[in-house]
């Protein structure tokens, strides 16, 4: 099995939004399952890694209703975001899983450095601070646009979902090249527990 | 990326969610705030509110002060999976409000008229019961027209100036201009502007010479009088012109749609009575329906 292969599956099932009617056609919680399974086959005496895979077994619980609630606002067509109990469920599970994120960026980081790799730790360790900064700055400007025109919530909202997803877009592509990584330490070092 | 800086952003976070959501809430209304209305001698109308555009309602029912109960005629919006702005109706908006109109058709009633001062009982579309002053609203029939003027032209903008121009027809003796609701008229400006026939140049199809020059002038540079400095009585001769003028007040946060009534008497003797129309379309700003609020507010 080639855990960050697995990570990597799993959140770009949490990134795909596809739904028919109410219902998501690829719901999130499979894909907290995968990256729960797949911390399991990382050195587990680690403590980010634990937190991590508390947290991932959490969201795959509290996200199941998701599956079925369809996506919030703006389908109302009234405000750029509704102030409604599915708007808020929704962003709650965005923080929680940004804490998800935060023990995985220090796993990352953390297996990258027992092996020394320079570039890999350099680019995990900036992307970790981007990642964060945008993900922080959206979060705290997001119920700003309860009480902005719509007329400038509107271009904001498109600047701030585009800048997240190209953080989350960068996050992926992170873990495919630590799968990549993985997969040649694992040539090099038949012993080694990964 | 340490711990640290993850608490301090999760504080900054919710926060911000709270002190916007504590601040969304402050700006809702209790219920629709209807504006006042100075409406006379009008058979259909539009009855204006402001209503939280997270919580939209339409209005079911009025009774008016005279008993009457008219339902709102919404033929004409949408369907409600249509655009929401279509199906309520919704004239103009700002962050937290919507403000839309209900349109009444007093001839769909068997009642011929209505008397309506003051407060009002309105029926939302959830059942809710708001009790509102909603101004003024007489529905009686307008008196029959002398045909001494003919109009010309009318124009209105959104800088809030309207003219409407008349020829007249025959030699009047104009007695009288008088608005059924001076407190309103009061608030407005407006001038008469007598002209001989030779004074009113136009092009046919085209607007009047004048029209152009007095566009963009300040209010005190465009011909007439003020209304309440007319000399009485007032002649005009056959094919002369009177114009009208009005600068609405931009503050007044109201709905109006009433006559200038025009008395006098014709060359054989005979009193007449004309009307000249003042009304608006209300369509706020942010900052007016605020201003709205906060003037309910205080009241």
């Amino acid at each position: 099995m080639r855990p960050f292969q697995r990570i990597f599956q799993g959140f770009l099932l949490v990134l795909i939004d596809f739904y028919i009617g109410p219902v998501e056609v690829f719901p999130d919680f499979i894909g907290y399952i995968l990256i729960a399974g797949a911390l399991t086959r990382l050195p587990l005496e680690w403590r980010e890694v634990r937190s991590a895979r508390v947290l991932a077994l959490l969201l795959a619980v509290v996200s199941i209703p998701a599956m079925f609630l369809g996506q919030p606002s703006p389908a109302t067509n009234r405000l750029v975001m509704d102030l409604d109990l599915l708007t808020f469920y929704h962003h709650a599970l965005g923080v929680l899983k940004l804490f998800l994120v935060y023990f995985l960026f220090e796993m990352l980081i953390h297996w990258a450095s027992d092996r020394e790799e320079k570039a890999l730790i350099k680019r995990a360790k900036k992307l970790f601070s981007v990642y964060f900064y945008i993900h922080f700055a959206y979060y705290a400007l997001l119920p700003f646009f309860f009480n902005t025109p719509d007329t400038y919530a509107l271009p904001a909202m498109i600047v701030a979902v585009g800048a997240v997803f190209v953080v989350e877009i960068s996050f992926i592509l992170l873990l495919r090249a630590y799968d990549k990584e993985h997969q040649k330490w694992n040539g090099i070092q038949k012993d080694d527990p990964l | 990326m340490n711990k640290k800086i993850l608490m301090i952003a999760l504080v900054v976070i919710v926060v911000s969610w709270g002190a916007n959501l504590w601040y969304y809430q402050s700006k809702q209304l209790d219920e629709a705030l209807f504006l006042k209305h100075y409406y006379a001698e009008v058979d259909t109308f539009e009855i204006y509110y402001l209503m939280n555009k997270q919580d939209p309602k339409k209005v079911q029912s009025i009774e008016f002060s005279d008993g009457t109960v008219m339902y709102p005629d919404y033929k004409n919006t949408g369907f409600p999976q249509d655009n929401p702005r279509m199906t309520f109706n919704v004239l103009s908006e700002s962050t937290h409000y919507w403000m839309a109109s209900a349109q009444f058709d007093t001839k769909e009633v068997t009642r011929e008229s209505i008397d309506h001062q003051g407060e009002a009982i309105i029926t939302m579309d959830d059942g809710e019961m708001i009790v509102a002053d909603i101004g003024t609203i007489i529905t009686e029939e307008p008196p029959e027209r002398s045909g001494v003027f003919k109009q010309d032209m009318s124009s209105g903008g959104s800088d809030g100036r309207s003219t409407q121009s008349y020829t007249v027809k025959e030699r009047i003796k104009i007695e009288d201009i008088s608005s059924p609701f001076p407190e309103l008229t009061d608030e407005m400006l407006i001038k008469i502007h007598h002209t001989a026939s030779n004074g009113n140049r136009t092009t046919k199809g085209h607007l009047p010479d004048w029209y152009e020059k007095e566009r963009d002038l300040e209010w005190e540079k465009v011909a007439g009088v003020n209304l309440p400095a007319i000399d009485y009585p007032l002649i005009v001769e056959q094919g002369d012109h009177i114009r009208q003028t009005i600068q609405h007040n931009k503050d007044a946060l109201n709905a109006y749609w009433f006559p200038l009534k025009v008395t006098g008497t014709m060359e054989n003797g005979k009193d007449f009575v004309e009307r000249f129309l003042v009304y608006n379309h209300p369509s706020f700003t942010s900052d007016q329906m605020d201003e709205l609020v906060e003037r309910v507010g205080d009241e």
